[in-house]
C-alpha cells in the first residue's frame, strides 16, 4: 500500500506534476472561492480560454506568453465591463460574446501564422505532466501574490461578495474591489494554466471551492477545506492515473469534481432541509 | 524517348525559372549577350537525381550517371571563332550549347536513356579565365550572365489542376508530371500539423475546383478529409489505398505515416500514376516514363536506407520516439519500436506510460528520444532531461529541399548516427 502510494513518485516527472498542480491548487483554492461567492465561474471559465489569442500572438511575435495573455484578459475584462455598463445586458452576455471572440480570434491567428503546430498545442492545452521545473518558482509566487492580494482586500471583497449596495454604504469602494478582484483571477489563471493545462486549471478554481462551500460557512476556512480538497484531488488524481493507465490531466481534473458530488450526496443523507433533500436526491442517485 | 527542348528565349533567368523539369535528354543553348570579351562559359546543370553535373566529367552514382556536353560559339560571326573547347573572341554575346544526357542502367539489362526529370541550373554559368585557378573566384562574382533555359514550351498560366494534401504527396505527384506543364500544389503548409489545420475558404474552393485531388486517406488529414469528400468535384486519388498497411502499435487502426517506408512508397507512387493516367491522358506518355524514373529511384533509395542503417549494430536497433511515426520504417529496415510517447489518438498520455518509457531511457547506455516538428515534444525533452537521454529532432513529415528521397535519405543518417556507436 505505502509502495502504491511512493513508487509513482520517484519518476522526476511525478515529482514535478504534484508540485505543480499542488501550487495550482493552492492558487485556485483562494481565487476560486471568491469567484464562487460572487457567482463568476462562467467569467472564469471565460478567461481561460480568452486567454489564448494573447498567447498565439505571443507565439507569433515572440514576445512573453505570460505577458500575452496579461494583455488578452485586459481586453477582455475591459470589453465585458464596457457592455455591462453601456447596456442593459446581464453580465454572462458580455461574458459570452468576449467569450467567443476571443476563441475565434485565437483560432484565427494560430490558423493564419505559420506557427509550428508543435509550439502551440503545447501553449494552448498544456498538460500537468510536463511541469517544468522552471514553472514552480511561478506557481509558488502566485500563490504568495494571491494570499496577498486576498488579505488587503480581505472586507471589500467580502462585503462585494454578498452585497454591492452594502459594500457601496460602508465605503469599501466595490468597483476598485471588483478590478482587484478580476485582477486576482487573471493572476491564478495565467499563472497556473500554462504549466498545468486549462482543464486541470479550471476544475480546480471550480470544484473544490463549491465543495468546500458545502462544508463550512467561513470565508478563511471555505479557502483552508478548499485547498485541502485540491490538494488530495490532484495527488489522488496523480495516483489513480498512474495505476489505471489514464490521462493524467484530466483523471485530476475529474477528482474534485466527483468529490464535489460524494459530498453533495453524504450531505443530502442527513435531513437539513427538505427541500435540499428532495433536489439533489436525483443528482446523488 | 528523349525530350528536345531549344533553350532560346533570350530572357534573363531571374524572369525564366518557369518550370524546371524536363523529362529526358535535355538539350539546350546559354546565351550571354553581355559578353564582350573572349572568355569561356561552362554549363552546370542538375540532373534528375539533384546531382550538379558540369562538363568536366560524367557523374556516377550506383546505377545511374549523367554527362553534360557543352559547345560554344560566338553570336557574331568575324569577330571570332568558337570551338569545342573555348572561345577566342566573341562580339555579340556568347552562345553555348550543351546537352545533359542521364542513363539509368535498367535492372533487366542493357542500358536505356533516364526520361525523369532534368533541372538545368539556370543561374549558374561561370566564365573561366585562361588560369584553371580563377575559375572558383569566378563562381562568385559572376550573376549577370543571361541563360536561356529549357522550359519555353511549358504553359506559365495554366491553372492549378492537381492538389496533393502533403508536402510529401505533393514531391512524388509534382515528379511524375514533370515536364507535363500540370501544376501541382500542396494543400497543407509544410511543418503544421495535418492533425490542426484549418482551412481557409479559398483553400477550399481549390480543392472543389481541382481536377485531382491526391490525400493519404489514412486519417491523416482528419476534418481535411471530410472537407475532401464532400467538396471535390473532380477525381481524389487516396495514396492509403495502394499501400498494404500496418496498424498502429498496440492497435488496428491502419498507420498513415506509409511514406517512411520507400517499398511501400513505390506501390503508392505506381497507383498515383495509374490514377493520373486515368485523370490526365493527355499527359499519360509522360506520367508512364516519369513513373518508370522515379520507382527506380525509389528502389534505389531503399538499397541505400538499408545500407546507411545497416552501421546500427543489432542490439541497438531500438527506438523511443515521441509519436508513432516511424513505424514503417522500423518495419522495413528492422528496427524496433520499443516505445512511443505521445498516445496515438491524440489524447493525452497517462503517467503510468511516461514512467515505463522514463524506465527504459534509464536502463539503455546511450539512450536516444526521436522526436518530429508534427506533435508537441514538450514530455519527451522533459523525460529526455531527466535521464540524460540524447533528442534527435526528425523532420518526416517536411520535404524542405530535395524532396521526398532528400527528406528520407537524412531521416535514415539521422537515425544511423544516433543509434550506431
Amino acid at each position: 500500500m505505502i509502495d502504491w502510494l511512493i513508487e509513482p513518485f520517484t519518476h522526476p516527472f511525478m515529482q514535478r506534476a504534484m508540485t505543480g498542480a499542488v501550487l495550482a491548487a493552492l492558487t485556485t483554492s483562494v481565487t476560486g472561492t471568491w469567484v464562487i461567492l460572487r457567482g463568476m465561474s462562467f467569467l472564469g471559465d471565460a478567461l481561460v480560454h480568452g486567454v489564448i489569442p494573447g498567447i498565439a500572438l505571443a507565439a507569433v511575435l515572440g514576445f512573453s506568453p505570460v505577458l500575452g495573455a496579461v494583455i488578452a484578459a485586459l481586453v477582455m475584462i475591459g470589453g465585458i465591463n464596457l457592455i455591462h455598463r453601456q447596456t442593459a445586458f446581464s453580465e454572462d452576455t458580455g461574458i459570452g460574446l468576449l467569450f467567443v471572440g476571443m476563441l475565434a480570434l485565437g483560432v484565427l491567428i494560430v490558423s493564419a501564422a505559420a506557427v509550428p503546430a508543435a509550439n502551440l498545442e503545447r501553449i494552448l492545452f498544456g498538460d500537468a505532466l510536463g511541469v517544468r521545473a522552471t514553472d514552480l518558482p511561478w506557481l509558488a509566487g502566485s500563490v504568495a501574490a494571491v494570499l496577498a492580494v486576498s488579505a488587503v482586500f480581505y472586507r471589500p471583497f467580502l462585503a462585494l461578495s454578498f452585497n454591492e449596495a452594502k459594500a457601496e454604504l460602508l465605503g469599501l469602494r466595490p468597483r476598485l474591489a471588483h478590478i482587484a478582484m478580476l485582477a486576482l483571477i487573471t493572476v491564478s489563471i495565467v499563472a497556473s494554466f500554462q504549466s498545468v493545462g486549462t482543464l486541470l486549471v479550471f476544475a480546480l478554481l471550480v470544484a473544490p471551492p463549491a465543495t468546500a462551500a458545502l462544508l463550512v460557512r467561513r470565508v478563511p476556512a471555505m479557502m483552508a477545506v478548499s485547498a485541502a480538497i485540491g490538494t488530495v484531488s490532484v495527488i489522488g488524481g496523480l495516483l489513480v492515473a498512474y495505476h489505471a493507465g489514464t490521462s493524467g490531466s484530466a483523471t485530476m481534473a475529474l477528482m474534485p469534481v466527483i468529490g464535489f458530488f460524494v459530498v453533495l450526496a453524504i450531505r443530502s443523507r442527513r435531513p437539513r432541509r427538505t427541500d435540499q433533500d428532495h433536489s439533489t436526491a436525483s443528482v446523488a442517485g | 524517348m528523349s525530350f528536345r527542348d531549344e533553350i532560346g528565349c533570350g530572357e534573363d533567368v531571374a524572369d525564366h525559372l518557369v518550370d524546371p523539369s524536363l523529362v529526358g535528354l535535355v538539350e539546350g543553348e546559354v546565351f550571354d549577350p553581355s559578353a564582350r570579351r573572349a572568355h569561356e562559359v561552362m554549363v552546370m546543370a542538375r540532373d534528375p537525381l539533384g546531382e550538379l553535373v558540369t562538363s568536366d566529367g560524367p557523374v556516377v552514382r550506383g546505377r545511374y550517371s549523367s554527362r553534360l556536353e557543352n559547345r560554344q560559339r560566338p553570336v557574331q560571326r568575324g569577330h571570332g571563332y568558337g570551338s569545342s573547347d573555348g572561345l577566342r573572341q566573341v562580339g555579340g554575346g556568347l552562345r553555348t550549347r550543351c546537352r545533359l544526357e542521364s542513363r539509368y542502367d535498367a535492372p533487366t539489362g542493357g542500358r536505356v536513356p533516364v526520361t525523369g526529370l532534368c533541372q538545368p541550373l539556370f543561374d549558374q554559368s561561370i566564365h573561366r579565365g585562361k588560369v584553371h585557378v580563377m575559375r572558383i573566384r569566378m563562381v562568385l562574382i559572376l550573376v549577370n550572365v543571361v541563360l536561356l533555359a529549357a522550359g519555353c514550351a511549358t504553359s506559365q498560366d495554366e491553372p492549378a489542376r492537381v492538389l496533393a494534401t502533403t508536402s510529401i504527396l505533393g514531391d512524388v505527384t509534382e515528379r511524375l508530371l514533370a515536364g507535363s506543364g500540370v501544376e501541382v500544389d500542396v494543400l497543407i503548409p509544410d511543418g503544421a500539423s495535418p492533425h490542426d489545420y484549418q482551412l481557409t475558404p479559398q483553400e477550399v474552393a481549390a480543392i472543389a475546383t481541382a481536377e485531382v485531388v491526391v490525400t493519404n486517406g489514412l486519417d491523416l488529414e482528419h476534418e481535411i478529409g471530410d472537407i475532401i469528400d464532400t467538396q471535390a468535384e473532380g477525381r481524389v486519388i487516396v495514396a492509403g489505398d495502394f499501400v498494404d498497411t500496418l496498424p498502429i502499435a498496440g492497435g488496428t487502426v491502419p498507420d498513415p505515416h506509409f511514406w517512411m517506408d520507400p517499398v511501400r512508397m513505390q506501390a503508392v507512387v505506381a497507383g498515383i500514376a495509374a490514377a493520373l493516367v486515368d485523370a490526365l491522358p493527355d499527359h499519360a506518355d509522360g506520367i508512364a516514363t516519369s513513373e518508370r524514373f522515379v520507382v527506380a529511384e525509389l528502389a534505389d533509395l531503399d538499397t541505400e536506407v538499408r545500407t546507411t542503417l545497416g552501421v546500427v549494430p543489432t542490439d541497438s536497433r531500438r527506438l523511443i520516439t515521441n509519436h508513432d511515426g516511424l513505424g514503417y520504417l522500423a518495419d522495413r529496415y528492422d528496427l524496433t519500436i520499443v516505445a512511443s510517447i505521445l498516445p496515438s489518438d491524440q489524447s493525452s498520455p497517462s503517467p503510468a506510460d511516461l514512467a515505463a518509457v522514463e524506465s527504459l531511457l534509464a536502463e539503455l547506455p546511450d539512450p536516444v528520444v526521436f522526436v518530429d516538428t508534427t506533435e508537441s515534444d514538450e514530455l519527451a525533452r522533459l523525460l529526455a532531461e531527466d535521464t540524460g537521454a540524447t533528442v534527435v529532432e526528425l523532420t518526416i513529415a517536411q520535404v524542405e529541399a530535395g524532396g521526398y528521397v532528400e527528406m528520407m535519405r537524412r531521416t535514415a543518417q539521422q537515425v544511423a548516427g544516433a543509434l550506431a556507436p
